[in-house]
This record gives structure tokens, C-alpha cells and sequence, in this order.
């Protein structure tokens, strides 16, 4: 006799894993964490409206008209570049008043390489940089800088820069004029 | 007179991220007396990136302080700061605060409302023969929106003119819990800048830049993300990698993925935080970043909800959807015994 007998199915659980289930998986903060409701841009926009409103009934709705005129500033518009190829500094324009034809590229359009403090630049190129020291009223223009200094400082092969107080200062262009010249101009 | 002024500015060097790749300058713009319109400019010594500069001889008349920041490479210059000093004019001081207490320039999320303070002196009031330039003093409130995904403005941004009008008095005032005037197509993601000036009028002793005082906000989006890695109709034994994706998180800021069993919530056993990614920088972040060890925290069977939480000092929001987990590790057998005789 043959005898079949089939167990239909066997099933069975068992947890694969279970770790101490009253211990917090990741030991962190459990605080309640409050979550806000994410803003859309209808209700920004609505904020926006309710304070533009407020504003006109302060002003009476009256239209922005311009009281001062504010330009629009660069510092590299105020510059000019001193550059090695490997690195830059910057000194204002107005401030490098002899430039000798050999030196003439070292004044460059744009940076090249990396910028260096003042100080750091003009350390390592003291062999091409002069500085000439002049008191405000030179670089304001109510002062000649003078014939003999001129020549002097034209005279070394260098590229000048107009320091004041040891920082490097636009010269105005009235200060290259003799007085004498400057007396025939008016 | 003749006075020494020593200028100290909150340096931000690290504006935009990148702390190594910005040098700071100081400019000193200063009043020319026979020249209006051409002042002689003087660049002090640079200084690190906090610190404070003694003007040199002092300041007659008028000279204005500029902080500007320059990139090493490109040249790229951004006008971080700007004193105007005088021993004749107007004063103006300028500050803007949010919940967000980083103070090197002033920020929060588009929101979230900041509040501008401004102190004014020297106006003339009890003069009626005194020049009318001398009675008022301006301010002026432009915003300009940055490029999607820059970090500040570009050189040729439009500012849009939000107010412009004459102060006539002396003293503080403070404009609470202002709401951004930028606009954008969809304002959860708008990025930019306010900037609140104050300037003397014109012929009253200031040359050249006239500016007395001006303060910067910058306002950043709202973070999104979403996670991705599982699927809700499956279930799983295993609990496969979960991967995060986020754009423009808040530069300080804590997002990480919360768990919890659907059906008890607060049960502390089967819940908790796990994937953490927490910037301490000065502009929005973008990161994608993947959760390996999830399947070491669900420790119970069951379906549990994991959601992308964002917290920053504004609050804390949900990025994208939440996902649902279902994990059962029960081992199921089939199979049959046959015994034939």
C-alpha cells in the first residue's frame, strides 16, 4: 500500500534579527520634532502684497522719485594691475606716474596668476618698483610735485608709484603742471 | 579739524564659501579740495580677515572707507562695507538683524521677515538759515535678485528702487519684521540681496561717494530634496540603500532622515534619526548623500514612514515626500514531504 501523505505547507516565522527592542536604535535626541508647513509661493506673495500695501497708504502712494543719483562702484575700475605673470597686486589708478618703455608690460589689462598683498608684491619686485612719496596736497593737484623731483624719478629705469603715508595714492594731473603752466592754462 | 579715525570692519572674507580665494582691501576715498568730482583715492594696507586699520594722518574734511573683497584670480571685487567719516556732515549707522545671528553679512530665508535699524545725527534741525543740504539725509532701499544657483550679484545686475526718501530727523528707528521685496517667478526659490543706504545730499561737504551708511541682506531660498532608494509596494528583509538629494540648504543647517514605525509614531524603540549632513557655511548647499545602515535601525517588523527633515534656526520642514519602508523578515517555507511505501 502505498501511503502518501503530504504536509501541504509548512510554515514558520522567525525573526532574523532582534536586537534589544527597548534599547533606541541610534541612542539620539527623541525631543519632538515640530515640522513647520513648507511656505509656497502663492502665500510669499501674498505677504509681499499685504506690506507693499501698508507702504503705499504710508506714502500715499506716491512715486519713488530720485533724491541723489548712486553710481554703480568697481574697486578693478579704480585700479590699476602691476603684474608679473604669476602674480598681481593693485594700486589705484592715477598712482603709477612714470612708466619707461622697457617696464611697459608689467601693466597689465587684466589678472594674471594670483593676487598678492601690496607689501608681498612690492617685496619681490623691488628691482622695477619705485616708490616716491608725496603729501596729500600733491596728490589732490593744490601742489607741483616739482621739475627736479620729476626728472629724478623718471631718470632711475623704474616703474613709479606715488605713495602717501607708505599706501599707494592717485595723483591728480594738475600736480605734473609747473605753476607758470598752469597759470597760462587759466 | 583734523581727526584719526580708526575703522574696524566685520570682515567677510568668506562671503562667498571660499575662504582662500578672497583677499580683502581697504580703500580710502578722499575729499579733494579743489576737484569735487575727482577724489584722491589712497588703498591702505590689507588687513586679515578681522581686524582694524588706523587711517593714516588722520581724516580732514571728508573721507570714505571702503571694504572690498577681490577674488585672486579673476579680480571679481564685491563691496563688502562702507564708512563715510566727516567732522562736518551727518552720521548714519545701519544695522539688520534676523533669526539668523551670523553677523558678517546679515542673511535669512526668503520667509523669513529681518528687521533694519538706523540711527541718524548731525542733521540741522534748529537752523533756519543753515543750507537746506544740511536738513535731511536720504535712504534708499534696493533689492536685486541673484542668477539661479549664484551666490551674490553679478556686475551686471539691475537693483530695483523699493523706497527712496528724505529722514529729516534725528535718531533711531527701527522697520521690524520686513518681508522681502525680491521677486521671482516661483518665491520659494528666489536668491538675492537688499541693500538699505543712507546718504548725505549732495553739496554738503561730501564729494565723490556721498554715502553715509549701508547694510546688505541676503536672502536664500527654501531647501528641497527628496529620497529615493525604496519601494513602498515592496517588502523587504533587507533595507536597501536610501539615497538623498537636496538643493539650496540653508547655510547652517541639520538635514537627516527620521524614522518611525507608521503606526507608533511615537514609540522610541522603533524610531529615531539617522544620515545627518550638516553645512556650517555662508551660502545655500546642493548635496546628494546616501543612508547605508537603515536596515540596522528598523528593528521591528512592520511599515515604517522615513522623511527628509530640513532644520535650520527658522524652523524645521519636510523635503519632498516621505517614503514608506516595509520590512518583514520572516523567513517563509513551502514545500512537501512525500513517503511512498
Amino acid at each position: 500500500m502505498k501511503v502518501t501523505s503530504t504536509i501541504a505547507l509548512v510554515a514558520f516565522s522567525a525573526l532574523a534579527v532582534c536586537a534589544d527592542e527597548k534599547k533606541n536604535a541610534t541612542g539620539a535626541d527623541l525631543k519632538p520634532i515640530v515640522i513647520s508647513e513648507r511656505p509656497t509661493h502663492a502665500a510669499l506673495v501674498k505677504r509681499q502684497n499685504k506690506e507693499i500695501e501698508h507702504n503705499k497708504q504710508k506714502t500715499g502712494g506716491a512715486e519713488i522719485k530720485p533724491v541723489v543719483t548712486i553710481k554703480k562702484r568697481s574697486l578693478m575700475d579704480s585700479s590699476t594691475i602691476l603684474a608679473t605673470g604669476s602674480n598681481w597686486a593693485i594700486v589705484p589708478k592715477g598712482s603709477v606716474i612714470h612708466i619707461p618703455d622697457h617696464l611697459k608690460s608689467k601693466i597689465a589689462s587684466k589678472p594674471q596668476g594670483r593676487l598678492q598683498d601690496w607689501p608681498v608684491f612690492l617685496r619681490a619686485n623691488a628691482g622695477w618698483i619705485h616708490l616716491h612719496s608725496i603729501p596729500l596736497k600733491q596728490a589732490h593737484g593744490q601742489e607741483f610735485l616739482g621739475e627736479e623731483k620729476m626728472k629724478a624719478y623718471k631718470s632711475i629705469g623704474k616703474v613709479v608709484v606715488a605713495v602717501s603715508g607708505g599706501h599707494p595714492i592717485s595723483v591728480a594731473p594738475q600736480a605734473f603742471i609747473p605753476p607758470a603752466e598752469e597759470a597760462d592754462k587759466k | 579739524m583734523k581727526f584719526t579715525v580708526s575703522i574696524l570692519f566685520a570682515l567677510t572674507a568668506m562671503i562667498h564659501g571660499d575662504e582662500d580665494s578672497y583677499r580683502n582691501r581697504i580703500i580710502q576715498i578722499i575729499e579733494n579740495p579743489i576737484n569735487a568730482n575727482n577724489p584722491t583715492l589712497r588703498f591702505l594696507n590689507p588687513i586679515a580677515a578681522n581686524g582694524s586699520s588706523t587711517a593714516p594722518e588722520g581724516v580732514e574734511t571728508t573721507s570714505v572707507f571702503q571694504l572690498w573683497t577681490l577674488h585672486e584670480t579673476t579680480g571679481v571685487d564685491y563691496l563688502l562695507d562702507e564708512k563715510t567719516v566727516s567732522s562736518y556732515h551727518p552720521q548714519a549707522e545701519i544695522s539688520i538683524t534676523s533669526l539668523d545671528p551670523y553677523e558678517a553679512i546679515p542673511r535669512t530665508r526668503v520667509d523669513s521677515p529681518f528687521n533694519v535699524t538706523y540711527n541718524v545725527s548731525g542733521i540741522v534741525t534748529n537752523d533756519p538759515e543753515a543750507q537746506e543740504a544740511a536738513k535731511s539725509v536720504v535712504f534708499d532701499h534696493r533689492v536685486t535678485a541673484y542668477r539661479p544657483g549664484e551666490t551674490s550679484a553679478d556686475g551686471g545686475s539691475a537693483y530695483t528702487t523699493q523706497e527712496h526718501s528724505v529722514i529729516t530727523k534725528n535718531g533711531e528707528t527701527e522697520i521690524s519684521g520686513k518681508i522681502t521685496k525680491i521677486v521671482a517667478p516661483d518665491l520659494t526659490q528666489v536668491r538675492g540681496e537688499e541693500i538699505f543706504s543712507i546718504f548725505a545730499n549732495p553739496d554738503f561737504g561730501v564729494v565723490g561717494a556721498s554715502l553715509l551708511a549701508s547694510a546688505r541682506v541676503q536672502v536664500w531660498p527654501i531647501a528641497r530634496g527628496s529620497i529615493s532608494g525604496v519601494d513602498s509596494s515592496r517588502r523587504y528583509a533587507l533595507v536597501p540603500e536610501i539615497k538623498i538629494s537636496t538643493v539650496d540648504l540653508y547655510p547652517v543647517s541639520n538635514t537627516y532622515l527620521r524614522y518611525y514605525k507608521t503606526d507608533d509614531p511615537t514609540n522610541e524603540a522603533t524610531s529615531g534619526v539617522v544620515g545627518n549632513y550638516s553645512p556650517n557655511t555662508v551660502v545655500p548647499q546642493s548635496r546628494d548623500w546616501s543612508v547605508r545602515d537603515l536596515d540596522s535601525r528598523l528593528i521591528e517588523d512592520g511599515e515604517y514612514t522615513v522623511e527628509l527633515l530640513h532644520e535650520t534656526v527658522f524652523n524645521t520642514l519636510r523635503l519632498g515626500s516621505v517614503a514608506l519602508i516595509n520590512v518583514d523578515r520572516t523567513i517563509r517555507l513551502q514545500g512537501g514531504v512525500i513517503s511512498a511505501e
